[in-house]
């Protein structure tokens, strides 16, 4: 049986890094993002904090969504007399 | 014209208030490895649901739904809400909800129209239809509540009571047990543990491939069913405030299952008749509900959560399993009324009878 020979070097020897396990990042990442949502701490809403650049798109979203209910519902909340205005420079075409 | 544009933006979206349930739970899901990483779509509800959705695909909830018809779900709340409901409890709450449940309801009973199926077991051996029977409606029983000959016999029991006899002749009720099948007739109360027993000790000699089958599946659902007991919403009632009088409320639980003899015969008709006055005084309540308890320590919410998806694990195995011997009874009973040229009304194919409505 024969031994390889080592080679023998002055160089000082790079420190290995610790092997991580497959898609270790990934889960650290996902734990962290979990966290953050069901952690006390406020926590900014993306989308909540893109809806505050745009309080338009916020308006234009809700009467869709007031467009779409009265559709499902039969139209009950224009009976109130209710009036779905779209914000000012905003034009959504009629369904 | 101008459309505000706004990109990226998921299709479903809840508040952050609404996602912290979620996202406690997804933690103990991403730990027991329920949940995968590549579930995150940056939302703790997404996360959950495909996790959830995972679980109960390598479950056999496929399967089970060929027959079964229901919902399983994960709910922040106890019962169902309304948009306007869900608004209104929030308002009364000082944060977000502290318990998850996991609710399953059955929305219609699966026709089982067993009385074509007896005769094949009874060729093997005179008590293996009592066996099959007693150890299938006991099994069946740790899911849903089955509605079968027991039931039919108390309804029309009741029914009779002010009945004259010309009422009699031309009522259903005595039909019931006039039409109990003669290998069942006095083994219809057949211990569980004896028909096990009996089922293990019969299935090496049966002959018969449909047979053999049917107690295959059936010794298999009660494997997958061993050491669970029925989650009935009620065995929560010290734990959850206001369960009790939800509950008090509620008027009785959907049978999941009908277990007749043949398809418009007298269990038939009192199930109709009985069916047809539930639902009237309230709500139904839920076939199971299971709670998960988010504010404890992670091992122990890990604990917790193990043990509920254990649960609805074996539920859904057992169901899966349970959907094969329904099959099979259903292709037995096409095949009596082809022979007996009667026209079929049970389905057979994916998408399951459906008989009570609600």
């Amino acid at each position: 049986m024969t031994r390889r020979k080592h080679h023998s070097s002055s160089r000082s020897v790079a420190v290995k890094r610790p092997v991580r396990p497959p898609g270790r990042d990934g889960f650290t990442r996902v734990m962290r993002e979990l966290e953050a949502t069901g952690g006390t701490r406020p926590h900014p809403d993306p989308i909540v904090e893109r809806l505050k650049q745009c309080p338009e798109a916020f308006k234009a979203g809700e009467t869709v969504g007031k467009m779409f209910n009265a559709l499902k519902h039969g139209n009950e909340d224009s009976a109130a007399g209710e009036r779905n205005l779209p914000p000012a420079g905003v034009v959504i075409p009629l369904v | 014209m101008t459309v505000p544009n706004i990109k990226d933006i998921r299709w479903r979206y809840c508040t952050r208030w609404d996602e912290k349930p979620a996202a406690s739970l997804g933690i103990s899901l991403l730990r027991l490895g329920i949940c995968r990483t590549r579930d995150w779509t940056g939302s703790a509800v997404d996360f959950v649901e495909r996790g959830f959705k995972r679980f109960c695909k390598e479950n056999g909830s496929e399967d089970a739904r060929k027959i079964w018809e229901g919902d399983l779900r994960i709910m922040d709340h106890m019962v169902e809400l309304t948009e306007q409901e869900r608004s209104q409890a929030r308002a009364e709450m000082d944060g977000p909800a502290q318990r998850v449940f996991i609710a399953g309801d059955f929305s219609a009973a699966a026709s089982i129209p067993i009385g074509a199926t007896l005769p094949h077991l009874e060729r093997e051996d005179k008590l293996l239809p009592a066996a099959f029977c007693a150890l299938f409606v006991h099994d069946l029983w740790k899911w849903t509540r089955v509605y079968d000959v027991s039931d039919a016999l108390a309804y029309a029991e009741m029914g009779m009571v002010d009945m004259d006899e010309d009422q009699l002749r031309d009522s259903c009720y005595p039909q019931v047990n006039a039409e109990i099948p003669q290998c069942l007739n006095g083994r219809l109360k057949m211990n569980p543990s004896r028909a096990l027993h009996l089922l293990k000790a019969m299935q090496p000699k049966l002959r018969g491939s449909t047979s053999r089958q049917l107690v295959g599946h059936l010794l298999e659902m009660h494997e997958h069913s061993t050491g669970r007991q029925h989650a009935w919403p009620h065995r929560l009632v010290q734990q959850i405030p206001g369960l009790e009088e939800f509950l008090e409320d509620c008027d009785g639980v959907g049978p999941g299952a009908l277990i007749s003899w043949y398809e418009d015969d007298a269990i038939t008709a009192c199930f109709n008749e009985e069916m047809s006055y539930l639902g009237q005084n309230g709500p139904l309540e839920p076939s199971l509900l299971l709670d998960i308890s988010l504010d404890q320590p992670g091992q122990m919410l890990d604990r917790q959560v193990t043990q509920v998806f254990d649960h609805v694990g074996a539920m859904l195995r057992s169901l899966a399993s349970a959907a094969k011997i329904v099959a099979i009874i259903r292709e037995l009973y096409d095949e009596h009324l082809r022979q007996h040229r009667l026209k079929s009304g049970v389905q057979t194919e994916p998408g399951a009878s459906g008989i009570r409505y609600e």
